[in-house]
């Protein structure tokens, strides 16, 4: 029986064993952890933050952008572009293509591809990410681009730009370049669901080897791109483990190589790791507890506005923003990974952050004294200031699942509580939670943006709450709006600092909503790569720099 | 013989014709149920920087803006038709999806299951013939113990042990990162050794529970009178066990297997969270989580239809194994 059970099992499984040594050599390649897996890699409508770094890797743009530091801005440069050529008066761009760019299907890229994309990106019926946002370009009524004013095709491999205005920039020409010829036969509304949202022909320095869903997507070199070279890296998979702690196992045991988002708490642990570099670098996503201004409901139902009772009067909001520990919740629970926020301007935009404000300190007792000049007082003992027979008591929303604003709506309920003011906290499944913020549904809310770059402060803070739903506090001011429409129109390159000074001195007096922290972004990678640039672009643009040690 | 043939026959039909009905109402109500649920589908296709007239047309484009009972007549003439709509999250038709993650669950459920009747049944029959044994004291003492353990605790443990402190299996995933370089042994190996945990945390809390069912029966049965008669009446041990206790015993368990296949089929969501397992319950979870009303009501047809089927198989074994049940029907 025992001999059968050894000829049955115990051998085949040494077989099996001994025959299963890989057999290839060791592979030059880099594993980067991701949480979640990738809807689309259709630049079209790749809308959340993997999307859009693994598929600028397979497709690239007319131009690409570095960060400089040192201005705390990015610099743009030609990337499918070989020349590019401004007009005197700026409204005009004259392109020439390089001439060694290829789709990974062979074909050759030409302007006709550029003048595809444009058109595409802007096409209603598409619905791209970038729709609604060519207002440098010749509109058609439906906000589509005017093709025939806008482009003019010199030859296959050089065309002009003809703006409608003389404030156009390379980012409005950055987009990354379609293959016209992949999707021709395809009707402009199937865009979204044909195969090209997984089957990505590109023009970039990597091209798409596999995907298993929810696995991994594994990009290969691209040998025939015009950033290719031979000590680049020949495979990038990006793994999805979705449980952090999984993915703080792998990457403490060879299994990932490059991790974004490392929490504070992990930073001790990761600094310990002899394998693993760690990169602590200014972040440009904030949190903010948001005070609704305006009456949300008369909002709703009226289109009219009218000030919360609440939270209605910037004295009350600055006095909000002084009774809250800031520094507290930075110190206990980030670790210190974060700086407090005074505006909406991220310390990585060294240029425009205006550094002459100073944060509203934590000071409960002026909040106090600031709350009973406005006549928040508690006339009835019961422990609330109150006012005209209202009590100064609110829900303060958080989505679910974050300990870190769970921890800081604790901060802050104790922390107003101190000072008359009666919190109750209450948690919303994510997705319901935006949906109502962003249907200016709640009072109070804990949140945070991750600011664009380039810097752009219109959508959140300008005053038509008709075109901006970002603007979810309803925060209005004449001045504001003003300085914002002409820093849209275009200022000269001196004075436009100036002009995010006011922005935020101004923002800073009203406190539309209280600015909590700017968070640290905390990467670690392998020591193993080299030539790795981690900045506010992210850790993987340019990858093909890197090299293996 | 001929009156347990139509008798099946007509459980066949019967059953057929309830399981279409419930899947139907089954799907009907949850059209209904996400429908009035808060939370938005579209939010997350929609960018900040557009206005709320541009995200309504985007809203337009996935035919949530037409009334409620038009949008129930559209999803009822689809589902006539077999189209069960596009992910919105996949941008692929929702069968297709399913049909990436289905094989994954069905295969670890078969094994999981495989793996918890054989050894529930062995532990159950080892330690009813040498009642009172070693083993059996230390099972009945700790199995009821063993069940408590939440199944992403057990799972922990198990990394904790296997993969941690004695660092012999991998923590996570179905397969390792060089899993295309391998040979087809070396292929099978890897799959071998990322499902041995996985498969180890799913299955062990089945085994106490088919061990327990089982072991408590075959005592029942075997303290009834019949039993005593056989045996006083000369019946060799082997007759009166296999022939008569353990099928008395095994029905109700295979009720439970019927219900636990098909909960097994229809995903194991916290094994699968925990093993990075891409399966069937990370599916539907994240279907719901983004508000994918397509790939939701495709996912819970599927789990509806194993279930039923799992049920379906567990009765039809109960039939074989007491054919009285036929005929009193």
């Amino acid at each position: 029986m025992k001999n059968k059970l050894i000829t049955v099992i115990i051998i085949p499984l040494f077989l099996l064993f001994f025959s299963c040594q890989r057999n290839t050599e060791k592979i030059n390649r880099v594993v980067i952890g991701i949480s979640s897996d990738v809807e689309t890699l259709n630049p079209l409508y790749t809308m959340n933050l993997n999307e859009g770094r693994i598929s600028e890797l397979i497709y690239l743009g007319l131009v690409g952008h570095r960060w400089d530091d040192e201005e705390g801005n990015i610099k743009s440069y030609p990337l499918l572009a070989e020349k590019l050529k401004w007009s005197d008066d700026r409204k005009s761009l004259e392109i020439k293509l390089r001439d060694d760019i290829k789709w990974t299907d062979g074909k050759k890229l030409t302007s006709t591809d550029v003048l595809f994309s444009f058109d595409v990106y802007s096409d209603p019926v598409v619905q791209s990410r970038f729709y609604d946002m060519f207002d440098n370009f010749y509109l058609e009524e439906n906000k589509h681009i005017d093709l025939s004013k806008s482009f003019e095709i010199i030859s296959e491999d050089s065309l002009v730009i003809h703006f409608a205005n003389g404030n156009a920039k390379l980012f409005d020409i950055d987009m990354p370049v379609l293959p016209e010829h992949k999707f021709a036969g395809i009707a402009r509304k199937d865009f979204g669901t044909s195969s090209l949202n997984f089957e990505p022909v590109g023009n970039g320095p990597y091209k798409l080897k596999n995907w298993s869903r929810n696995e991994k997507i594994v990009l290969e070199k691209n040998p025939q791109s015009f950033l290719s070279s031979d000590n680049m890296i020949d495979v990038l998979i990006f793994k999805i483990v979705p449980d952090y702690n999984s993915r703080i196992i792998q990457i403490k045991k060879g299994g990932i190589d490059l991790l974004d988002d490392i929490r504070p708490e992990d930073l001790e642990g990761m600094k310990a790791a002899e394998n693993l570099k760690t990169v602590i670098t200014k972040g440009r996503s904030y949190d903010y507890v948001g005070w609704s201004n305006i009456d949300q409901k008369l909002w709703r139902e009226k289109k009219l506005i009218k000030p919360h009772k609440l939270f209605g009067n910037a004295n009350v909001r600055r006095a909000l923003t002084m009774a809250i520990d800031r520094k507290l919740i930075i110190d206990e629970f980030l670790n210190g990974a974060a700086e407090i926020a005074f505006g909406p301007v991220s310390p990585i935009f060294k240029k425009f952050i205006n550094r002459n404000i100073s944060p509203f300190e934590y000071n409960p007792g002026k909040a106090k004294s600031i709350l009973e000049s406005e006549g928040w007082i508690d006339r009835n003992g019961n422990g609330t200031v109150d006012k005209n027979g209202v009590e100064f008591s609110f829900t303060l929303f958080i989505p679910g699942n974050n300990p870190r604003r769970q921890y800081t709506a604790n901060i802050i309920k104790e922390n107003l509580k101190e000072i008359g003011i009666e919190v109750s906290v209450e948690k919303q499944e994510p997705n319901v939670f935006f949906n109502n913020m962003f249907g200016k549904k709640l009072e109070a809310w804990i949140a945070g943006w991750v600011v664009p770059i380039p810097i752009d402060l219109k959508p959140y803070w300008y005053s038509d709450f008709n075109t901006y739903f970002a603007n979810s506090a309803g925060y209005r001011n004449e001045k504001v709006d003003r300085l914002l429409l002409e820093l849209e129109k275009g200022v000269e390159k001196e004075k436009e600092a100036g002009y995010y000074y006011k922005i935020q001195e101004q923002i800073h007096k009203d406190q539309p909503v209280t600015f909590l922290f700017w968070i640290d972004n905390i990467s670690v990678y392998s020591k193993k790569i080299k030539n790795i640039s981690i900045d506010p672009l992210g850790t993987v643009q340019r990858c093909w720099e890197w090299r293996l040690n | 013989m001929n009156e347990m043939k139509k008798g099946l026959t007509f459980i066949l039909i019967k059953r057929f014709f309830t399981s279409i009905l419930l899947l139907l109402l089954l799907i009907i109500f949850l059209f209904f149920l996400l429908r009035i649920s808060p939370g938005d589908p579209v939010q997350k296709f929609v960018s900040p920087l557009l206005s709320p007239k541009l995200a309504g047309k985007v809203k337009a484009s996935f035919g949530l803006d037409k009334p409620l009972w038009e949008q129930f007549f559209i999803f009822i003439k689809n589902l006539v038709t077999g189209n069960f709509g596009i992910s919105y999250q996949y941008r692929l038709p929702v069968l297709d999806v399913i049909l990436m993650f289905l094989p994954f669950t069905l295969i670890l459920a078969s094994v999981s299951f495989a793996i918890q009747i054989g050894t529930g049944f062995y532990l159950a029959f080892v330690t009813f013939k040498r009642r009172g044994g070693f083993l059996d004291k230390l099972l009945s003492r700790f199995s009821l113990a063993v069940y408590s353990i939440p199944t992403f605790v057990l799972a922990l443990m198990l990394i904790y042990i296997f993969s941690v402190w004695l660092n012999i299996l991998p923590p996570a995933d179905l397969r390792s990162i060089e899993f295309d370089d391998l040979s087809f042994f070396g292929k099978v190996w890897d799959y071998l050794v990322h499902l041995t945990l996985p498969v180890l945390s799913l299955s062990i809390p089945g085994i106490i529970i088919y061990y327990k069912y089982l072991r408590e029966n075959m005592d029942v049965e075997n303290n009834k009178n019949y039993i005593k008669y056989l045996r006083s009446n000369g019946y060799d041990e082997k007759t009166v066990l296999w022939k008569h206790i353990i099928p008395n015993a095994l029905d109700p368990v295979v009720s439970v297997a019927g219900i636990e296949l098909g909960i097994l089929l229809g995903g194991a969501l916290i094994t699968e969270v925990i093993f990075n397992l891409p399966g069937m319950g990370r599916l539907t979870i994240n279907a719901i989580l983004n508000r994918d009303f397509p790939l939701i009501i495709g996912c819970t047809l599927v789990s509806g239809i194993l279930i039923i089927t799992a049920n379906f198989i567990a009765d039809l074994v109960r039939f074989k194994i007491d054919k009285r049940m036929l005929v009193s029907i």
